[in-house]
């Protein structure tokens, strides 16, 4: 357990001057951002403030400028978001070893491979998880500068597991990305999966499948496919993230211990 | 004791096999040069070794022990594997700090020491973005020595060095050998600095293991020749021949003999000619080329190889 610490502080060490980090906290303080503005907009014009795309959404998912429908924008945002920014977490974590040629400084060492990419995973989740809560923190200021009526702990608390459950689900459903970004040497094909991933995620959800599928069911559960959809997911479909998320780590581990590292 | 043991080593990457039936021991103490031109087999072989890659056949063991089984080995070990890499956000102290903690090191006093050891001190607070290929390649050199390992595992190390950083690299593996009986296993394709520091040759060519010698074997089977220019070179050369020695004028006009005995006692010659009235202006025993061995001794490989001629019939 020592050794597990020490590696994963090492990992901490190594990451400390890491732009991606700023990157990724940058990429996530979009959504409470236009949130916010979103909330304000509404907050002074109702639906009329509002125009096109914006204005159909806001009225098929009967949002108000109120605490609940800022609190259940940013749950949207994680899981539709997430799946992106936390990609992008895991392809730059696994897969920076390889696009700055370190990872053979990893294999030969007093220290067993299972336990310097479990430090990666622990990292991040703690990174992702930070992401999470930043985002939730930061539009609570907004909501709260904003004077947005209707809090109360109810609303927060509800959102709140929606939103920490959402995260879950797609840190969970990124751990196949960590494996393309070992098996891909790199964070090229990680992105790309992620990006494919998206898209799919998009035509299984018009489709009908969407709760069936791995990386529609965050976004799905999060409610930003409204609460009907939501409600159509089951035990099967949380199964399915699990099952895909510990096939993922499984492959990942196995590649990094077994399969020949020639870069 | 022996510290690295190969026993029929094979690899293949798909239709290449690129180590093949390769069985190395080398002893405590020793300097292993290993030798070899690109896409020889020397990298993969590193990689083999240091259990990156699985080897299709064969056994392999470092200090008696298999590497598959056990990590606590790679406190014994240092390596450098191809271009040394670094976080490049991380300065050059803190690229060591890092391997420090992932090696479990607590001593605060390694990481100056060995920075100061491969005269990085000047940069020991730059980041290894804007290091130079040398100075990134003596940190690479810092990250396999710091934790003062038995056995030294390093691929071409020298790459990027300039002149006197090649002289000082040469030196610290020297002590390394002397003070703690340190082992190294180097591969380059630079033969002369091989030659100047290895104790045993190893040279491998299309993943197999074609010869190994000790260093005094290297130095005796590399062919030698007397070169001389007098103020009349054919005058000599008729002298040389009327005494029954083998000479001829070469493509740089000067006398050259191969015999052994007259390289064995270049002075006979210098003696015969200045009592003949052609005193020699210049006279040195040349030794081949390294790349004309080491070539020749590829060539020898290749021959011995050929499938032999057949007659066909008529």
């Amino acid at each position: 357990m020592n050794r597990q610490i020490q590696t994963f502080l090492a990992e901490v060490y190594k990451n400390k001057r890491a732009k991606a980090t700023w990157i990724s906290f940058i990429a996530f303080s979009l959504a409470p951002l236009f949130g916010g503005m979103f909330m304000l907009l509404m907050k002074n014009k109702g639906y009329d403030g509002l125009s096109g795309v914006l204005k159909s959404k806001a009225v098929v998912m009967s949002f108000n400028a109120d605490w609940s429908s800022l609190l259940g924008l940013l749950s949207n945002a994680v899981g539709v978001g997430g799946v992106m920014v936390f990609g992008f977490v895991a392809s730059w974590l696994f897969g920076r070893e390889y696009s700055d040629g370190t990872a053979k400084d990893l294999l030969a060492l007093p220290v067993s491979r299972t336990k310097i990419l479990n430090a990666k995973f622990i990292y991040y989740v703690i990174w992702c998880f930070a992401l999470s809560v930043w985002n939730l923190m930061l539009g609570l200021i907004i909501g709260a500068l904003l004077q947005l009526p209707g809090w109360n702990s109810t609303v927060f608390f509800d959102n709140l597991s929606i939103n920490l459950f959402t995260t879950l689900l797609i840190l969970v459903l990124n751990a196949p990305v960590a494996f393309f970004a070992i098996a891909g040497r790199g964070y090229l094909l990680p992105l790309g999966v992620v990006a494919l991933l998206l898209v799919f995620a998009q035509i299984f959800g018009a489709m009908g499948f969407g709760t069936y599928f791995p990386w529609s069911i965050p976004g799905i559960y999060s409610g930003s496919g409204g609460e009907e959809l939501k409600s159509q997911l089951n035990a099967f479909s949380f199964l399915i993230v699990f099952l895909t998320g510990l096939i993922g780590y499984t492959a990942t581990l196995l590649w990094w211990k077994y399969a020949d590292q020639k870069k | 004791m022996t510290v690295i043991e190969t026993d029929q080593l094979t690899k293949r990457f798909n239709d290449v096999i690129a180590v093949n039936d390769l069985s190395l021991h080398v002893e405590k103490g020793e300097i292993y040069g290993f030798l070899g031109l690109n896409g020889a087999g020397k990298t993969t072989t590193i990689r083999l070794l240091l259990g990156m890659i699985r080897a299709d056949k064969g056994s392999l063991s470092l200090f008696g022990l298999k590497i598959s089984t056990n990590t606590d080995i790679w406190n014994q070990i240092g390596y450098l594997v191809e271009t040394p890499h670094a976080y490049p956000e991380l300065t050059v102290r803190e690229n060591l700090e890092l391997i420090c903690r992932l090696r479990g090191l607590s001593d605060k006093d390694l990481i100056p020491a060995i920075i100061e050891k491969l005269h990085l001190t000047p940069y020991r607070d730059r980041q290894a973005r804007y290091l130079s290929m040398g100075n990134n390649q003596r940190l690479g050199l810092a990250k396999a020595l710091m934790h003062t390992p038995q056995l030294l595992i390093l691929d071409e190390p020298i790459n990027g060095l300039d002149p006197s950083g090649i002289v000082e690299i040469r030196a610290l593996f020297s002590e390394l050998v002397d003070r703690q009986h340190t082992t190294i296993f180097l591969s380059s394709h630079i033969l002369s600095e091989i030659s100047k520091i290895a104790t045993r040759i190893g040279i491998v060519h299309e993943g197999r293991l074609i010869k190994e010698l000790s260093s005094g074997e290297f130095h005796d089977q590399i062919l030698k020749k007397v070169e001389i220019d007098t103020v009349d070179n054919n005058k000599a050369l008729n002298i040389l021949q009327a005494k029954g020695i083998t000479a001829l004028i070469n493509d740089r006009h000067k006398l050259e003999i191969t015999e052994q005995r007259i390289i064995r006692q270049p002075e006979t010659i210098a003696t015969l000619l200045v009592h003949e009235k052609v005193p020699p202006k210049m006279l040195i025993v040349v030794e081949e080329d390294l790349e004309a061995f080491f070539l020749r001794i590829i060539g020898e490989d290749k021959k011995s190889h050929e499938p032999a001629d057949t007659d066909i019939p008529g």
